[in-house]
C-alpha cells in the first residue's frame, strides 16, 4: 500500500518539479567568488542564502546558464566538488555547505537513504497531496512525545498549508478525550476536539509541536513533520491522582480564543469535588453554581438560565431531549455521576445545531466504555448506590458502558411518624451505551437511558414518572475536511397518577410525550479560515396529554381523553466560523425552523379581539390525520464575533434568535412531575425570544487564573402565563386559561477560575434581572395592572465560590459558598373574613422578597493509596452540607389555621446536614 | 380528585423532607407590611330563593397586621331580578344586610350595593341553582380520629358542584366535677341545676368545602369528607353532632371557592400555585380598577344533621383537657411563717381563684377542699350547660 502510493507520488515528480521550480534563471558568471555567485542569485530568485563564506573562500564559479531552474544552476555550479546545497522551497531558503548535505526535511528511514545517494535536488521531489485527498490514508498513531512524526509524503518544496486531523484517545481505555485542546506551540492556532474526540487543523507544511491538554489527562506534546495532509491520533495517559484539580474549562486559554461566549464546561471530576447534599456528585447541582444560572429554590427540578424559564432549557443526554432531569422531585438529578464525562452549558451564543429552545442548551455527554480491559465502578451513599461497568466487547473496537443507581430510601420512610408511614418512594435509572468503530471512517455509537421514579403517600395515591431514551448515532468521516454525524433518535417522558382509596372514584390518568427525531450534521473544514457547519433536523411530536381512566369496574369516573397532540418541527441550519485574521473571528448561521402542527385534531376558532372564553368560539374545526393545520416558521440568527487583544485577552460579542414550539403549562414556582407539555397551535403561539451579550475574558500568571466578564440583554414573547384558577391538567381548551406575557432580562455576570495548584476552583457574581408583563388586550385579565413584574427566579445578587485544597495527593478539602438575593414573592397585605374563616388578601404579583439565600458545605475527600496495580482503589468523601445551618426559607406562605392568619417560612435543609460515601474503582 | 393530586404532592414532599433526616423546617415569618394600603369591599353571602332568610356580610379588607374589622354600615344593598324586580335588604350596625326574598327560582338575580360614599357595586347575574338533598351523612372510624362523610346525587346530573359548610355542636365536660359551690360567702353542696360539669358548645367550619361530579358519568358525591375530629378532641368525649348544610353551584362559583381555598388553605409547600387575585363577579361601576372580594350565587340549602355518642368510638381514644390542670388541697387552717391562714376564705371565697371539687379533712389543717382553677371545673367558661334543642 505504502509502497503503490509512493510510486504513484513520484510519477508526478517530473512535472511538479517543473512546476515547483520553474522560476528559470539566466546567469553568466566568470570566476565569481561565492559572495558574488550568492547575491546574483538572491537578487534573481529572491531566496536567502545562508551560506558560511569562509568555508567556500577558494571557490570560483564559471557558469553559462540560460533558464534554468535555481536547483539546475545549484548543480552545476557545485558539480564535482565537495560542496553541497539544500533547498528550502516553502521559506524561500538555500543553504549551502562543505562536506555534509543539510537535510531539510527528517524523514523517516526511506527517503533519508536513497536521498544521500542523489543529486541533492532531488529532495525538492513532492507529492501532490493535494490531489489525493479522498485516498484511504492510514492514520499515524502517535504515542511518543520525544519521536518525530511525519504526516503526508515527505517534501519540502511546497509552501501552504495542510490539514491534519485525528483522534484523541486515552490510551488505558481507549475512550475519546473530549474537549481537549491540540494547539501548535508558541502559536495561536489550536482547536478543541470535539465529542468523538475527534480534531482537525489546517497547518502551514513543515515541522511544528503540537501541545495536547485534555481534562483529566497529563499534558502531552507531539512533534509532527508535516508535508501533507494527514492522521495523526493521539493517545493520552491518564493522570492518576484523580484530585489534582478542578477544571471546568476545555482548554487553558479556550475561554480566550475561543469563539463561543456564554458556554461553561464542567469535567465529572470538578463536578465530583463539590460537596452534595447526600455526598453523591450531583450535576445540576454543580450548574447551579455557574453564573447566570439560578434555580427557584432546593429541591426543585429545574433551573433558570439568563431569565429564561425552567422549561426553556434543552437538557441533551447524548443528544436525546431528557423531560424531567431530576428523580424524587430534584433531590437528586437524573444524570448518573459514574457515566457522565462531562456537562456543557451554552447560555449565550446557542450553537446553530441546536434550536427549539429559548434559554439554553445543557448537554450532557456519556463516557465511552472501555475499550482495553474491563473495569468498574460502586458507590454506596446513604440513600442511593451505584454501580458501573465497562469494557471491551471487540477490543480496541467495541466497548459497553453500563450504569446503574437505585434508591433504598424505604427503610427511611418507615422510621417515620404514622402520618407517613405507609409511604414510599423509590427510583432507579439505566445507562446502556456500546461504541463500535467499524474503520477509520465509521463509528457507531448507540446510547440508551431509562429512568423511573414511583412513590405513594400513604396508600393513597401512587404517582410514576419516567424518562426513556434511545439514540444510533452514525459517524462517518468523508475526508479530512468533511465528517457527518446521523442521528436516529426516540425519546418518550411520562407519568402515571393513580388512585383507589374510594371504589367509586378510583382513577389513573397516563400523560406522555413522546418525539422521533433525525438529525444530519456535517462539519466542513473548507479551508484554513473558514469551518462550516451545516444540517437538517427534524422531530416529530406526539403527545398524549391525559387519559384519565377508570381504575377499576366498580368506579364512576368518567374517561376523559385529551385528543393526542402531534407536530413536526423541522431546522435546516448553516453557520460558517470564519477567521479573517489570526486575532478577529466571526461565527455567523441561520438556521431556518419550520413548525407543522398535525392532525388529527379539532381545533376551536375565537372572535378576533375578544378574550379567548367558550362564550368566543365562533367555530371548531376537525382536521383530518397528518392534515398541516398551522405552519409557523421563522429564520434564527446566530452570529458570534472574537477579537483577540493579546494572546491572554480578547473580547466577545453574540447575537441570538431562537423560537420555542413547545410550552411547559405549570403554575407552580418549582417545575412538578406531573405538568403538562403543549404543542403550539393556532391559539397559542410559539415563544420567541433574542438576546445580545458581549463579554472580555482576560487570563493571568500563565493562564491558570481565567476572568471573564459577561453581560447580555434578551427578549422574550409570548411566554405563557395562567388566568387565576386555571386548571392546566386534561384541559381540551387550554387556550382558554393561558395568557401570553413579554419578558425582559438583563445581567452582568463576572467569573474568576483559578485552574491549577493546590488551590483551585471558581467564583462567580451575577447581577441580573428577569421583568414579565401581561398585556395581552384578550386577556380578560391583566397582572399588576399590565405592568412589568420580576419573574419568581429574579434574583438580582448572586454570588458562588467553589473551591478545592489540596494538601497531598490523598487529602484534599472542598467548600461550596452559595448566596444569592431572596427570590420574590407575592404576599399577603390585608385580610377578611369569608367562608368561615379570616382569609388573605395578596398584594402585586411578586413584589416583595423572600430572605436572602446563604449557604456553605464543606467535604473531605480521601483517596485510597495510589498504587496502580491494586485490586479495587477506593474513596471516601465525608462532608457536611449547610455548614452553618442556616434556615433558608425555601418559600414563604400564609395560612389561616384556627381563625387566625399567621405566616411561616419554610426551610429544606434547615440543619447542618452530614455525609458519607464511599466509592470503589474496579 | 386533581385537587387530592396537588395537595398530594405537597404531603409527599413534606414527607421526603421530613425523612431526609426530619429537615424540613417551618418558622413564623411577619415581614413588614407598611407601605400597602388596603380597605377593598368584601361581600359574602348568597341570595337564598326560599323562604329562609338572605343574608350578606359587607366588611372592608384590614391591614393583616392589625386586629380591628372593618363593617360596611349604611349601604343600600337591593337583589335586582333581570325582570327588573328589586328586594331591599336591611342593614345593622356589623354590617349585616337581612331580608326574605321568596323569589322565582326561573329568573336570574344580581346584588346591587350603593355604599355611602356613593359607589355602586354590583354582581353579574345569576342563576338560581336548586340544591339536591343529602342524601345520607355517616361516619367512619379512621385510627387518628372520626371523619364524618357525606353522599348526595343528583338523578338530573345538572348539579355537579357542591359546596358544604357545617356547624359542629358537642357536648363536654370540665376536668373536675365541682360538688361544692360559693353561695352567700358560704361553700354549699352543688345543687344539680347550678353543674358546670357538662356543657354544649358549638363551633362553625373553617374551611372551604367543596365536591365536584364533573369528572363522572353520574351526578354522584359518594363518601365526600366534610368534617374531622382527632381522637383526642374533647368534641367526642361525650357526644357529637353536626349539621351539614349543602349548596349548588355553578362552575364559575365553585372556581371561585377552589381559588379562594388554594390561596387561603393550600400554600406553604413545593408546588404551591402562584397565589392569583381573589376577584369574583362583583364589580364596582364607579371605579373598575377597584377590586372587590366575593361571588354572589343563588341557590337553595340543604341539610343533615348526625349524632356520634362516645360509645360509638374506640375505646382507647382518650380526650385531651386543653389546659394544664392541677387540683390542690385547700385548707382553712395552715402555718406559714408561724401565721395560721384560711386559704379557704382567701383563695375560695374570696377571690375565687381556686373553684371547690370536694370537701377534704385534716386533723392539722382543720376543713378544706380539693380545688382548682375555674378553666378546669367551670365548663361554662367554654360552653353553655343550656341543651340545644335538637339534641337527643
Amino acid at each position: 500500500m505504502r509502497k503503490a502510493f509512493l510510486l504513484f507520488g513520484l510519477i508526478f515528480f517530473a512535472k511538479f518539479a517543473i512546476a515547483q521550480n520553474g522560476k528559470s534563471i539566466s546567469a553568466d558568471f566568470d570566476k565569481a567568488t561565492i559572495t558574488q555567485f550568492v547575491s546574483d542569485l538572491k537578487a534573481r530568485t529572491g531566496y536567502q542564502f545562508y551560506v558560511d563564506t569562509t568555508q567556500f573562500d577558494s571557490l570560483r564559479i564559471t557558469l553559462h546558464i540560460t533558464e534554468q531552474p535555481l536547483a539546475a544552476v545549484l548543480d552545476q555550479a557545485f558539480k564535482n566538488t565537495n560542496y553541497h546545497y539544500t533547498i528550502v522551497t516553502d521559506q524561500q531558503q538555500v543553504f549551502l555547505t562543505r562536506g555534509k548535505q543539510i537535510e531539510s526535511r527528517i524523514a523517516t528511514g526511506y527517503f533519508s537513504n536513497t536521498n544521500s545517494e542523489k543529486n541533492p535536488a532531488a529532495v525538492t521531489n513532492n507529492v501532490p497531496e493535494d490531489f489525493n485527498l479522498d485516498k484511504e490514508r492510514p492514520a499515524t498513531e502517535a504515542t511518543v512525545e520525544n519521536k518525530l512524526y511525519t504526516i503526508g509524503t515527505a517534501s519540502n518544496a511546497v509552501k501552504g498549508n495542510v490539514i491534519l486531523s485525528g483522534y484523541v484517545k486515552d490510551i488505558k481505555t481507549g475512550e475519546s478525550v473530549v474537549g481537549g485542546s491540540v494547539t501548535v506551540a508558541n502559536t495561536k492556532t489550536g482547536i478543541a476536539t470535539d465529542q468523538y474526540g475527534y480534531y482537525t487543523l489546517t497547518l502551514p507544511r513543515g515541522r511544528q509541536t503540537l501541545i495536547i491538554h485534555g481534562i483529566g489527562m497529563r499534558d502531552t506534546k507531539r512533534q509532527i513533520n508535516l508535508f501533507g495532509d494527514g492522521r495523526l491520533n493521539i493517545e493520552m495517559q491518564e493522570l492518576i491522582t484523580s484530585l489534582k484539580e478542578v477544571k471546568i474549562s476545555e482548554d487553558k486559554v479556550a475561554n480566550v480564543r475561543s469563539i463561543e461566549m456564554g458556554v461553561n464546561k464542567l469535567d465529572i471530576r470538578s463536578i465530583k469535588q463539590v460537596p452534595a447534599v447526600f455526598g453523591e456528585a450531583d450535576i445540576l447541582r454543580v450548574v447551579l453554581t455557574l453564573p447566570g444560572v439560578q434555580s427557584v429554590g432546593e429541591a426543585t427540578t429545574g433551573f433558570n438560565v439568563r431569565g429564561g424559564s425552567a422549561d426553556q432549557n434543552l437538557i441533551l443526554l447524548n443528544d436525546a431531549t431528557i423531560y424531567n432531569p431530576s428523580h424524587f422531585f430534584g433531590f437528586f438529578s437524573a444524570f448518573d455521576p459514574d457515566i457522565v464525562k462531562d456537562v456543557e452549558l451554552y447560555k449565550s451564543s446557542i450553537p446553530v445545531k441546536y434550536g427549539g429552545r429559548l434559554a439554553s442548551v445543557l448537554d450532557v455527554t456519556d463516557r465511552e466504555g472501555n475499550k482495553k480491559k474491563f473495569t468498574g465502578t460502586a458507590g454506596i451513599g446513604l440513600l442511593t448506590s451505584r454501580l458501573n461497568i465497562e469494557g471491551p466487547i471487540d477490543k480496541d473496537k467495541t466497548s459497553f458502558i453500563l450504569g446503574a443507581r437505585t434508591s433504598y430510601s424505604n427503610w427511611l420512610l418507615s422510621l417515620l411518624p404514622e402520618e407517613y408511614k405507609h409511604s414510599s418512594a423509590s427510583f432507579y435509572d439505566v445507562n446502556f451505551n456500546v461504541s463500535h468503530q467499524i474503520n477509520e471512517k465509521n463509528n457507531l455509537y448507540l446510547t440508551t437511558y431509562m429512568s423511573h421514579d414511583a412513590f405513594r403517600l400513604n396508600s393513597d395515591t401512587t404517582y410514576s414518572y419516567g424518562n426513556k431514551n434511545i439514540n444510533l448515532k452514525w459517524k462517518h468521516n468523508f475526508n479530512d475536511k468533511l465528517y457527518s454525524v446521523l442521528i436516529a433518535g426516540y425519546d418518550r417522558y411520562q407519568y402515571q397518577v393513580s388512585s383507589n382509596t374510594i371504589p367509586t372514584n378510583g382513577y389513573n390518568l397516563n400523560y406522555n410525550i413522546n418525539q422521533s427525531n433525525l438529525k444530519a450534521d456535517f462539519t466542513y473544514y473548507l479551508d484554513r479560515k473558514n469551518t462550516i457547519n451545516f444540517g437538517l433536523t427534524s422531530t416529530y411530536y406526539k403527545l398524549h396529554s391525559g387519559n384519565f381512566e377508570t381504575y377499576s369496574n366498580q368506579s364512576l369516573i368518567a374517561p376523559d381523553i385529551v385528543p393526542a397532540e402531534q407536530a413536526l418541527e423541522s431546522a435546516l441550519y448553516i453557520g460558517d466560523k470564519y477567521d479573517l485574521t489570526p486575532d478577529l473571528t466571526f461565527d455567523f448561521g441561520v438556521r431556518y425552523s419550520i413548525y407543522n402542527y398535525l392532525g388529527p385534531q379539532t381545533v376551536d376558532q375565537y372572535a378576533p379581539n375578544l378574550p379567548r372564553e367558550s362564550t368566543n368560539i365562533i367555530d371548531s374545526v376537525t382536521y383530518a390525520k397528518n392534515h398541516i393545520i398551522k405552519t409557523y416558521q421563522s429564520p434564527e440568527i446566530r452570529a458570534s464575533l472574537r477579537y483577540n487583544v493579546t494572546g491572554d485577552f480578547s473580547l466577545k460579542a453574540s447575537y441570538n434568535t431562537l423560537h420555542q414550539y413547545l410550552h411547559l403549562l405549570s403554575n407552580t414556582t418549582a417545575i412538578s412531575p406531573t405538568d403538562v407539555y403543549k404543542l403550539s397551535d393556532p391559539n397559542i403561539k410559539p415563544q420567541s425570544g433574542d438576546q445580545v451579550s458581549f463579554g472580555i475574558y482576560k487570563n493571568a500568571n500563565s493562564n491558570t487564573i481565567e476572568t471573564s466578564l459577561e453581560v447580555y440583554y434578551k427578549r422574550i414573547k409570548d411566554y405563557l402565563d395562567y388566568k387565576s384558577g386555571a386548571v392546566l391538567l386534561l384541559n381540551d381548551h387550554i387556550a382558554q386559561d393561558v395568557l401570553n406575557t413579554r419578558g425582559k432580562a438583563y445581567g452582568i455576570e463576572f467569573l474568576i477560575k483559578k485552574t491549577e495548584g493546590q488551590l483551585n476552583g471558581w467564583m462567580s457574581y451575577t447581577y441580573s434581572r428577569t421583568f414579565l408583563k401581561q398585556d395581552d388586550p384578550n386577556a380578560g385579565e391583566l397582572i399588576n395592572g399590565g405592568n412589568y413584574y420580576p419573574a419568581n427566579y429574579d434574583k438580582p445578587h448572586s454570588f458562588n465560590l467553589t473551591g478545592n485544597y489540596r494538601f497531598t495527593h490523598r487529602y484534599s478539602i472542598s467548600l461550596n459558598v452559595v448566596y444569592s438575593t431572596g427570590r420574590p414573592i407575592t404576599l399577603p397585605i390585608g385580610k377578611y373574613y369569608y367562608g368561615g374563616s379570616e382569609r388573605v388578601y395578596y398584594g402585586d404579583r411578586n413584589a416583595d422578597r423572600i430572605p436572602d439565600y446563604f449557604r456553605s458545605d464543606f467535604s473531605f475527600n480521601i483517596e485510597g493509596n495510589h498504587t496502580v496495580h491494586q485490586l479495587t482503589h477506593n474513596s471516601w468523601s465525608i462532608g457536611v452540607y449547610n455548614l452553618t445551618g442556616r434556615a433558608n426559607a425555601y418559600s414563604t406562605y400564609f395560612t389561616e389555621q384556627g381563625g387566625a392568619i399567621n405566616g411561616y417560612k419554610l426551610s429544606i435543609f434547615a440543619k447542618p446536614i452530614p455525609f458519607i460515601n464511599y466509592n470503589i474503582r474496579f | 380528585m386533581m385537587k387530592a393530586m396537588t395537595t398530594g404532592i405537597d404531603k409527599i414532599i413534606f414527607m421526603i423532607a421530613a425523612a431526609i433526616l426530619i429537615i424540613g423546617c417551618k418558622k413564623p415569618y411577619n415581614p413588614s407590611l407598611a407601605k400597602y394600603k388596603t380597605g377593598e369591599l368584601v361581600v359574602e353571602g348568597f341570595i337564598n330563593p326560599g323562604n329562609d332568610t338572605t343574608r350578606f356580610k359587607l366588611n372592608r379588607i384590614v391591614r393583616l397586621d392589625t386586629a380591628v374589622t372593618a363593617p360596611v354600615n349604611n349601604a343600600q344593598v337591593i337583589v335586582e331580578g333581570a325582570d327588573n324586580s328589586t328586594y331591599k335588604l336591611e342593614g345593622d350596625t356589623k354590617g349585616n344586610y337581612t331580608a326574605v326574598l321568596s323569589l322565582n327560582n326561573s329568573q336570574k338575580y344580581r346584588l346591587h350595593i350603593i355604599t355611602t360614599d356613593n359607589k355602586n357595586y354590583v354582581s353579574d347575574y345569576v342563576e338560581v341553582k336548586i340544591t339536591p338533598v343529602i342524601d345520607a351523612l355517616n361516619y367512619s372510624i379512621k385510627n387518628n380520629g372520626l371523619q364524618i362523610n357525606l353522599d348526595t346525587h343528583d338523578a338530573a346530573n345538572t348539579t355537579r358542584y357542591y359546596r358544604w359548610d357545617y356547624i359542629e355542636t358537642w357536648e363536654f365536660h370540665s376536668k373536675y366535677e365541682s360538688t361544692y359551690y360559693v353561695i352567700n360567702n358560704d361553700i354549699q353542696p352543688r345543687p344539680l341545676d347550678k353543674q358546670i360539669y357538662y356543657c354544649y358548645s358549638s363551633a362553625n367550619s373553617a374551611n372551604v368545602l367543596l365536591g365536584s361530579s364533573a369528572k363522572l358519568t353520574q351526578d354522584v358525591i359518594a363518601q365526600a369528607p366534610v368534617a374531622f375530629v382527632p381522637s383526642s378532641s374533647e368534641k367526642i368525649e361525650v357526644e357529637y353532632s353536626v349539621i351539614v348544610y349543602q349548596y349548588a353551584l355553578t362552575s364559575d362559583a365553585f372556581n371561585f371557592w377552589q381559588n379562594l381555598k388554594k390561596n387561603t388553605e393550600q400554600l406553604g409547600s413545593i408546588f404551591d400555585a402562584q397565589p392569583s387575585e381573589i376577584t369574583g363577579n362583583i364589580h364596582c361601576t364607579t371605579d373598575p380598577t377597584e377590586n372587590v372580594v366575593g361571588y354572589i350565587s343563588a341557590s337553595t340549602v340543604q341539610s343533615k344533621r348526625i349524632f356520634v355518642k362516645n360509645e360509638m368510638l374506640p375505646q382507647s381514644w382518650k380526650a385531651t383537657y386543653p389546659y394544664d390542670c392541677e387540683a390542690d388541697s385547700i385548707f382553712e387552717d395552715i402555718t406559714i411563717g408561724g401565721k395560721s391562714v384560711n386559704q379557704v376564705d382567701q383563695q375560695i371565697k374570696g377571690s375565687g381563684v381556686f373553684l371547690p371539687i370536694t370537701k377534704i379533712n385534716s386533723l392539722s389543717h382543720g376543713q378544706g377542699y380539693l380545688a382548682s382553677s375555674p378553666i378546669c371545673v367551670d365548663c361554662t367558661l367554654r360552653g353553655t350547660i343550656i341543651k340545644p334543642s335538637f339534641w337527643q
